[in-house]
C-alpha cells in the first residue's frame, strides 16, 4: 500500500470492495492496534483531580505516549475488576454471553454512520471487551482461545479500549435495535470503570466530577458566584419584562428544591433556558429554592463509575433533606434523568422522607415519581398548560420555526417524548418534526454526550453529530426551520457546533426559553425583546412609529 | 471533443457509479458496503451524500459547466471527508479517481487506434478540467478545516471547555 498515493487507483482497496457483506467483520480486527489520531481522543485526567477523588494511579501522561505508565500488575488489576463487575451485575454477564452477532446494531451508531470506523459498530465495540471475557472467563474460551473469538489481554487492547470507549456517547441507540436488548452503553460503562482502576480517564469528565465533589457543581461555581449569576439573569429578565425577581436560594422549608445542570448557568443558550425556569416559577408563585450545595443536575459520575455516580446523586437528596422540601423538580438535563430513572432508586432510594410530587397549582400527583420524588420540568409545565394555568401567546414565537431534538437520555431512558412536544406546540405556531428514523426512541445523539463534549476531539464529535446534523438540515431546507429545541444542557452546548457545521443558520434553544418568550406574565410591560435581548420582529418599527407620533 | 462528450454522456450513469465505487474503496470494505447499500439518507447520510453529489459533479462535468458549478456539490462531499480520519491528500484525492473512471468507461473505444486518436484531444481537455476541479477541492478542504478550528476556538472562548 505504501508505494501508492491517493491519486492512484491502486491506493484504494478495490479487490476488497467486491466482497462486501453487511455482517460485522469476523476476522482481522483483533490485531489492528488503535491508531491515535488527533481529533479522535480526549486529554487524560490531570493528576490533581484523581488525587482529590482518591482514585488510582494519578500521573501526567498522554494517550499519544508509547508508555502509559501503568502499574506493573495492570493485567491482574483489570482481571480482578472484570470479575467483580461480572459478579455484581447479572446484566453485564448476560450481555457478554448472549450476542449472536446478527448485525442489527452494527449500522445504528452515529459514530460509525458518520465516520465509518468498523470498531464504532456497537457489536464490535462490545466485542473489544467480550473477546477478553471469552478468553479469560469462559471454560470454552480458556481451551479454544482465538478459535472461539477470544483474545489475550495485551497493552494494545487497553489502548484500544481507551480509544473506543471514549468514542461511545452511551446514547443507547444501538440497544433499541438489538433483538436481545443488549445495551452497549452499559458495556462502555463497565469498560470505563475498569480503565479507571489503572488511572485511565479523561479530564473533561474527571475535572467536573472533582469540582462537583468540592463545590457542588461540575463547573466549580461557588455559592456567591451562583448567587451573582442568578441575580444577573434577573436583571435581564427585568429588562425584557419589567418584572423584578428575587431568586430564592438555600431557603429552608420551601416546597420544591429546583436542580438544573450547571451548564445552564454558564453559557448561552442554556442561560436563556435558565431565565425561562425563573420566569415560570415567578409567574405561578411556586414556593421553591435553588441550592448552592446541590447546584448540579448533571452527574458525570454516570460516565465514571457506579460509586461516583451514587455519591453525586446523593448530594441532591441530602440537600432536599437538609432544606426540608417536599419534593424535587429537575431542569432540562439529559443524563440526569437516566441516573434518576434507572439507577437512583437502587443507589440511594427510595426517598421516603419526601412527598410524592404534587403540583400546587393543578393538584396533579406525579405517580410516576412515587419512589424518586423528582419530576422533570417539562412534566410539570405540560401539566400547567394542560390545565390552562399559563397565559400564552404563541404569536410571540412566530419568527421561530422550530424542530425538536429528542435528547438521548430523556427519550430512551425515561420515555419523555410527548411532554416537550406538547409544550412546544402550545407556545409556537411553527413546529416541524425531523424524519421519523431520527427522532423519539430512534433519536440520533448530538455526538458529545457521556463526557465527549470537549473541543480536542472536535472531528470525532462532528462525525458523530453528522446524522443529527443531516436531519436538521433537511427540515431547514424543507420548512425553513431556524431553531432546534432540546431538553439537555450538553445538547445546548454541543448542538450549536453541530448545527454550525452541518446546518449553518439553525440556532439551538431550550424548551423553557420558548415558553418564557411566549408567556404573558401578570404585570409585565409590552415585550419588545426576547430573552436573548434581540428585538422582536416589528418591535423596532413600532418603536420608531411611536416615537414619531 | 464532441465525439468524446457524446460517448461519455451515453455512459453518464455508469461513469458516476464507477467513480462512487472508487471513492468508497477508500473506506474499510464493511463500511463501504454499508455506505453503498443503505439507501435511506438519514440512516446513511455519508453514502447517500456521496451518491447524490458524485452524480451532480459528473453531470456538470459532461455538460461543460464552469468551475463555480462544482463548488456546492464538492463542498457536500469534502465537508464529510474533512472530518473523517484522512490525511489531506486522502481527503481530496478522490477527485483524481474521476480520471480513472473516465478512462475505464472509454476502455473499449480507446482500444481502437483510430478512435483513440480522435478522442485524445478531448480527453486531454477533460482531464485538465478535472485537475482544476481538484484544485478547487483543495480550497474547499482547507475552508472546512478552518471551520473546524474556528468552531473549536469559539467553544473554548464560550467557556464550554474548562482549562484545568
Ligand atoms: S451507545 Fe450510542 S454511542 Fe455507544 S455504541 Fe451504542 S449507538 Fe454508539
Ligand atoms: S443486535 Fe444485539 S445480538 Fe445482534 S449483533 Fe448487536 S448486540 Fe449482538
Amino acid at each position: 500500500m505504501a508505494e501508492h498515493k491517493p491519486d492512484q487507483m491502486e491506493f484504494y482497496k478495490q479487490e476488497e470492495l467486491q466482497q462486501i457483506d453487511l455482517n460485522p467483520p469476523k476476522e482481522g480486527w483483533q490485531d489492528q492496534p488503535a491508531d491515535f489520531r488527533p481529533g479522535s481522543w480526549i486529554y487524560p485526567t490531570k493528576p490533581k483531580h484523581l488525587e482529590s477523588l482518591g482514585m488510582p494511579n494519578p500521573r501526567e501522561w498522554s494517550p499519544a505516549d508509547e508508555d502509559w505508565q501503568l502499574p506493573e500488575n495492570w493485567q491482574e488489576i483489570i482481571h480482578k475488576k472484570f470479575k467483580e463487575l461480572l459478579g455484581k451485575y447479572r446484566s453485564f454477564r448476560i450481555f457478554m454471553d448472549t450476542c449472536v452477532r446478527c448485525g442489527a446494531c452494527a449500522d445504528k451508531c452515529h459514530f460509525f454512520i458518520g465516520g465509518g470506523d468498523p470498531k464504532n459498530m456497537p457489536v464490535l465495540r462490545a466485542e473489544l471487551v467480550r473477546s477478553i471475557y471469552r478468553n479469560d472467563f469462559t471454560t470454552v474460551g480458556k481451551i479454544l482461545g482465538r478459535a472461539c473469538g477470544g483474545r489475550k489481554l495485551t497493552m494494545d487492547v487497553i489502548k484500544e479500549w481507551f480509544y473506543y470507549f471514549y468514542q461511545c456517547t452511551e446514547c443507547r441507540r444501538c440497544s433499541v435495535f438489538c433483538p436481545y436488548g443488549i445495551d452497549t452503553a452499559e458495556i462502555t460503562m463497565m469498560a470505563r470503570e475498569m480503565l479507571h482502576e489503572l488511572g485511565l480517564g479523561v479530564n473533561w469528565i474527571m475535572e467536573p466530577v472533582a469540582n462537583c465533589h468540592r463545590t457542588g457543581n461540575h463547573l466549580g461555581i461557588q455559592p456567591h458566584g451562583l448567587k451573582d449569576t442568578l441575580e444577573f439573569f434577573c436583571e435581564d429578565i427585568e429588562d425584557v419584562t419589567g418584572i423584578h425577581i428575587d431568586p430564592p436560594i438555600n431557603k429552608k422549608g420551601a416546597e420544591v428544591l429546583f436542580v438544573t445542570p450547571s451548564g445552564d448557568f454558564l453559557a448561552d443558550p442554556g442561560t436563556f433556558t435558565c431565565m425561562g425556569y425563573m420566569m415560570l416559577f415567578e409567574e405561578i408563585g411556586l414556593d421553591y429554592t435553588w441550592s448552592t450545595y446541590a447546584s448540579e443536575g448533571g452527574n458525570f459520575g454516570l460516565f465514571t463509575s457506579a460509586d461516583v455516580m451514587k455519591k453525586l446523586n446523593a448530594k441532591i437528596y441530602a440537600e432536599a433533606k437538609r432544606l426540608g422540601v417536599k419534593y424535587i423538580i429537575g431542569g432540562e438535563c439529559g443524563h440526569m434523568w437516566r441516573v434518576l430513572n434507572q439507577y437512583m432508586d437502587t443507589m440511594n432510594g427510595p426517598a421516603d422522607f419526601l412527598d410524592v410530587p404534587k403540583s400546587p397549582i393543578t393538584g396533579t400527583v406525579f405517580e410516576n415519581s412515587r419512589s424518586t420524588k423528582m419530576i422533570h420540568i417539562t412534566e410539570f409545565t405540560a401539566d400547567l398548560i394542560k390545565h390552562g394555568k399559563l397565559k400564552l401567546d404563541p404569536k410571540m414565537n412566530d419568527h421561530v420555526r422550530v424542530t425538536f431534538h429528542d435528547s438521548c437520555n430523556p427519550a430512551r431512558a425515561m420515555g419523555l417524548l410527548e411532554e416537550p412536544r406538547y409544550i412546544i406546540n402550545s407556545v409556537c405556531n411553527n413546529f416541524h418534526e425531523m424524519p421519523e428514523n431520527t427522532i423519539r426512541e430512534q433519536t440520533f445523539c448530538c455526538g458529545g454526550g457521556a463526557g465527549l463534549g470537549t473541543d480536542e476531539n472536535m472531528e470525532m464529535r462532528l462525525r458523530g453529530g453528522m446524522p443529527r446534523g443531516t436531519a436538521v438540515r433537511h427540515v431547514q431546507e424543507k420548512y425553513d426551520v431556524n431553531q432546534l429545541a432540546c431538553v439537555c444542557a450538553i445538547d445546548r452546548a454541543t448542538l450549536v457546533t453541530v448545527c454550525d457545521y452541518w446546518a449553518p443558520g439553525v440556532q439551538v434553544t431550550g424548551v423553557h426559553e420558548l415558553v418564557a418568550n411566549a408567556m404573558v406574565m401578570k404585570g409585565q410591560k409590552e415585550r419588545t425583546m426576547n430573552l436573548r435581548l434581540e428585538p422582536l420582529p416589528g418591535a423596532e418599527e413600532k418603536e420608531a412609529n411611536d416615537g414619531e407620533s | 471533443m464532441q465525439v468524446l462528450a457524446d460517448l461519455l454522456r451515453k455512459n453518464e450513469a455508469a461513469l458516476a457509479d464507477r467513480w462512487l465505487e472508487l471513492i468508497l474503496a477508500s473506506y474499510n470494505p464493511d463500511t463501504a458496503g454499508f455506505f453503498k447499500q443503505q439507501k435511506n439518507r438519514f440512516a446513511n447520510p455519508v453514502g447517500q451524500t456521496f451518491a447524490e453529489q458524485t452524480r451532480v459533479v459528473t453531470e456538470r462535468l459532461l455538460a461543460g459547466e464552469g468551475i463555480e458549478a462544482f463548488q456546492d456539490p464538492l463542498h457536500e462531499i469534502v465537508r464529510i471527508r474533512a472530518i473523517q480520519e484522512f490525511t489531506a491528500a486522502e481527503a481530496v484525492g478522490f477527485v483524481f479517481l474521476l480520471k480513472d473512471a473516465v478512462r475505464e468507461t472509454l476502455a473499449d473505444s480507446l482500444r481502437d487506434e483510430q478512435a483513440a486518436r480522435e478522442l485524445q484531444a478531448g480527453l486531454h481537455e477533460l482531464e485538465r478540467r478535472i485537475d482544476r476541479i481538484a484544485l478547487l477541492t483543495f480550497d474547499i478542504f482547507v475552508s472546512c478545516r478552518e471551520r473546524v478550528y474556528s468552531l473549536r476556538l469559539r467553544e473554548i472562548r464560550a467557556g464550554y471547555v474548562q482549562p484545568g
